[in-house]
């Protein structure tokens, strides 16, 4: 019999350009992009995809001129930014020839094999300068912007923000680059710890396709105090009863393939109803209210509230919005939502409430699954047996995530409970944009540093640097106990930032039903794994102060 | 409450920061835009031109705010580059 050997064929340039950009495919259609996150996407994924951003740290500067300082070389790459800003935000825009000769570089490689951008140094060192370039040229894009510092290189932020808004399947800066092969985003933080891709920028980050879609929200009518925030911490609800927690029966038309060892429960809230057994939220807007005007008494001013997962249902979370108090603030909360009908799913939701703005909505990704361990520690073995695994009974066919640019120094982002704790989808798409600050809504038991949410808000704040704020009921606390030791159940947030040692636990003062968190900013210097700094634009919120909240016998709400 | 869609909140701040076109072009920016968000719009091109709806007063009031302190943040962040 004939020898027939197998033919390998090694991927070549060319093929990953077409992936991304059809275009390039013809050699008519190769002209260089003239928008930076179209080209940062471009030079990004091939950086990445062979990992040559590890030749960094031994030939550095990147450059293709030689006997270049480093501090030289990024002046030049931010002039080169700003003037590429300039030029892309033209009524017939390009990028500068510095830009389209480095491309040109890229695209006489088009027919090479891959391995070809480790051998050449050259086009190595040009899909370096090209992604720094694009990088400068986008500082700034996806933040707020006052209507005079908006005036310099005006069109190109404006092109920016257009780009940037949502559609259905979420946001992206890129105009060429379609969202479907990969989404290029606004950036907070370049860490400062390890080398990955993210290291190699401050403004634009690479993000995967489709498999979450990242909702990007610019804040505008929205004020919050300058420099620092207060959030107002209620760890609703107070009570939480072992009944609450209901077996269910899976989803006829799904789940069929789980074995039977696998059950079901779904969490039922338990609104205050009047006699019609509707839910009536008049009680609750109220207690809220004595706590804000408490809170606002200490403080001066309160700039949000934020309530756990699961903590509302919607049309508490509705009364709230509508009460007069709540229409300069916003408003975060874990939502509840009861099954349509027999057998379908319940939802587990997130509503983000920014004055002025359309509520944001966003359900979690992943299921809560119940084991021996938990159910023991939450005590809930006689509704669901110990002996079984029990799934939560929600879909997760909806991933997105929310980034909410509120100030030019503040992307939030807020994520429910298990998935703050999954490394994926979600973890890459933070890591990669880095938010300011990230609160997560727990449904957990107290937020004790030894606990599992500890553990990710360290790795978040480390890599890329986020401030994470945890969060967890008072009724959820106080129905775990703990397998040995003291019940620490007034523990009911946990803060962790890329500055404090160690996590910091929030206790509920005794007597109190919220707290007062205050951060405030610090500017730092950020610097990318080839020598640019970011002068100063990042900012660090930072835990500042913790304050009980207990109403006053003459608050609203106050029995 | 007003409720601005991303569109909305984007064109606002087209208009706001065109300041250098004449009022009249600014206001074709609103040409396509839901009632409410042209009286916010308008508003912002002439503060004289207010809405009777306390909503899109309240609107305004804070978007002009939030210009304001937008711009303080700039300003600090300025410094310290």
């Amino acid at each position: 019999m004939e020898d027939n050997p197998i033919s390998y064929s090694p991927i070549t340039i060319g093929e990953y350009l077409k992936l991304l950009l059809p275009r390039l495919g013809t050699t008519k259609g190769r002209h260089v992009p003239y928008w930076p996150a179209d080209v940062f996407a471009v030079a990004m994924f091939l950086i990445q995809k062979s990992g040559i951003y590890t030749l960094i740290l031994n030939e550095w500067p990147p450059t293709v001129e030689s006997e270049e300082s480093s501090e030289k070389w990024a002046g030049k790459m931010a002039r080169l930014g700003e003037r590429w800003r300039e030029l892309a935000g033209r009524d017939e825009p390009r990028p500068p020839t510095y830009v389209s000769n480095h491309w040109r570089l890229l695209m006489e490689a088009y027919s090479s094999t891959f391995g070809r951008l480790r051998e050449d140094r050259s086009l190595a060192h040009a899909l370096f300068e090209l992604a720094a370039m694009a990088d400068e040229a986008s500082a700034g894009v996806g933040l707020p912007r006052s209507p005079s510092g908006a005036s310099k290189y005006g069109k190109f932020y404006r092109r920016a923000r257009t780009q940037l808004l949502p559609t259905e399947t979420g946001s992206t800066l890129c105009m060429e680059v379609d969202r479907t092969r990969l989404r290029v985003l606004p950036k907070m933080h370049a860490p400062s710890k390890g080398l990955t891709i993210r290291s190699l920028s401050h403004h634009l980050a690479l993000c995967s396709g489709d498999e979450i879609c990242p909702f990007w929200e610019i804040s505008v009518g929205y004020s919050p105090t300058r420099e620092f925030m207060n959030l107002l911490i209620v760890p609703w609800p107070e009570t939480i009863k072992p009944v609450q927690f209901k077996r269910v029966q899976r989803r006829h038309s799904g789940m069929r393939n789980m074995l039977n060892d696998f059950g079901f429960f779904q969490y039922s809230p338990e609104p205050e109803k009047n006699d019609a057994e509707e839910v009536a939220p008049e009680k609750f807007v109220k207690h809220v209210e004595g706590l804000y005007h408490e809170a606002s008494s200490m403080m001066g001013r309160i700039d949000g509230i934020v309530f756990p997962e699961l903590a509302l249902v919607p049309e508490e979370f509705e009364a709230l919005r509508e009460a007069e108090f709540t229409q300069k603030i916003f408003l975060v909360s874990g939502i509840a939502k009861a099954p349509e009908e027999d057998n379908s799913f319940s939802a587990n939701e997130l509503y983000c409430d920014i004055p002025n703005r359309e509520r944001m909505v966003q359900s979690k990704h992943h299921r809560w699954k119940l084991d021996k361990s938990q159910i023991i520690q939450y005590a809930l073995g006689s509704l669901l047996s110990p002996e079984r695994s029990w799934w939560e009974h929600i879909n997760v066919d909806s991933r997105k995530l929310n980034f909410v640019s509120l100030l030019p120094w503040l992307v939030m982002s807020v994520v429910i409970c298990e998935d703050l704790a999954r490394p994926d989808p979600v973890g890459d798409l933070l890591r990669a944009v880095g938010p300011n600050l990230v609160l997560a809504l727990l449904m957990d038991g107290p937020q004790i540093k030894e606990r599992w949410s500890a553990r990710y808000a360290t790795t978040l704040a480390e890599d890329p640097g986020c401030s994470v704020l945890s969060l967890t009921s008072a009724g959820m606390s106080k129905l775990s106990r703990p397998a040995s030791g003291v019940n620490r159940s007034k523990v009911i947030g946990l803060w962790k930032d890329a500055h404090s040692s160690t996590p910091v636990e929030i206790e509920l003062p005794d007597g109190c039903e919220g707290v007062v968190l205050s951060m405030s900013v610090r500017w730092m210097d950020e610097w990318t794994a080839d020598g640019r700094e970011d002068r100063g634009a990042t900012g660090y919120p930072l835990l500042s102060g913790i304050h009980g909240v207990k109403k006053s016998s003459n608050s609203p709400g106050k029995a | 409450m007003v409720r601005l869609s991303s569109r909305d909140a984007s064109l606002l701040m087209d208009v706001l920061e065109q300041q250098e076109l004449p009022p009249e072009e600014r206001r074709k920016l609103l040409d396509k835009a839901d009632p409410v968000v042209r009286q916010i719009g308008e508003a912002l091109i002439d503060p004289s031109q207010t809405s009777n709806d306390p909503d899109v007063q309240e609107a305004v009031a804070q978007i002009r705010q939030w210009a304001e302190e937008t711009q303080k943040i700039e300003e600090k962040q300025r410094l310290y580059a």
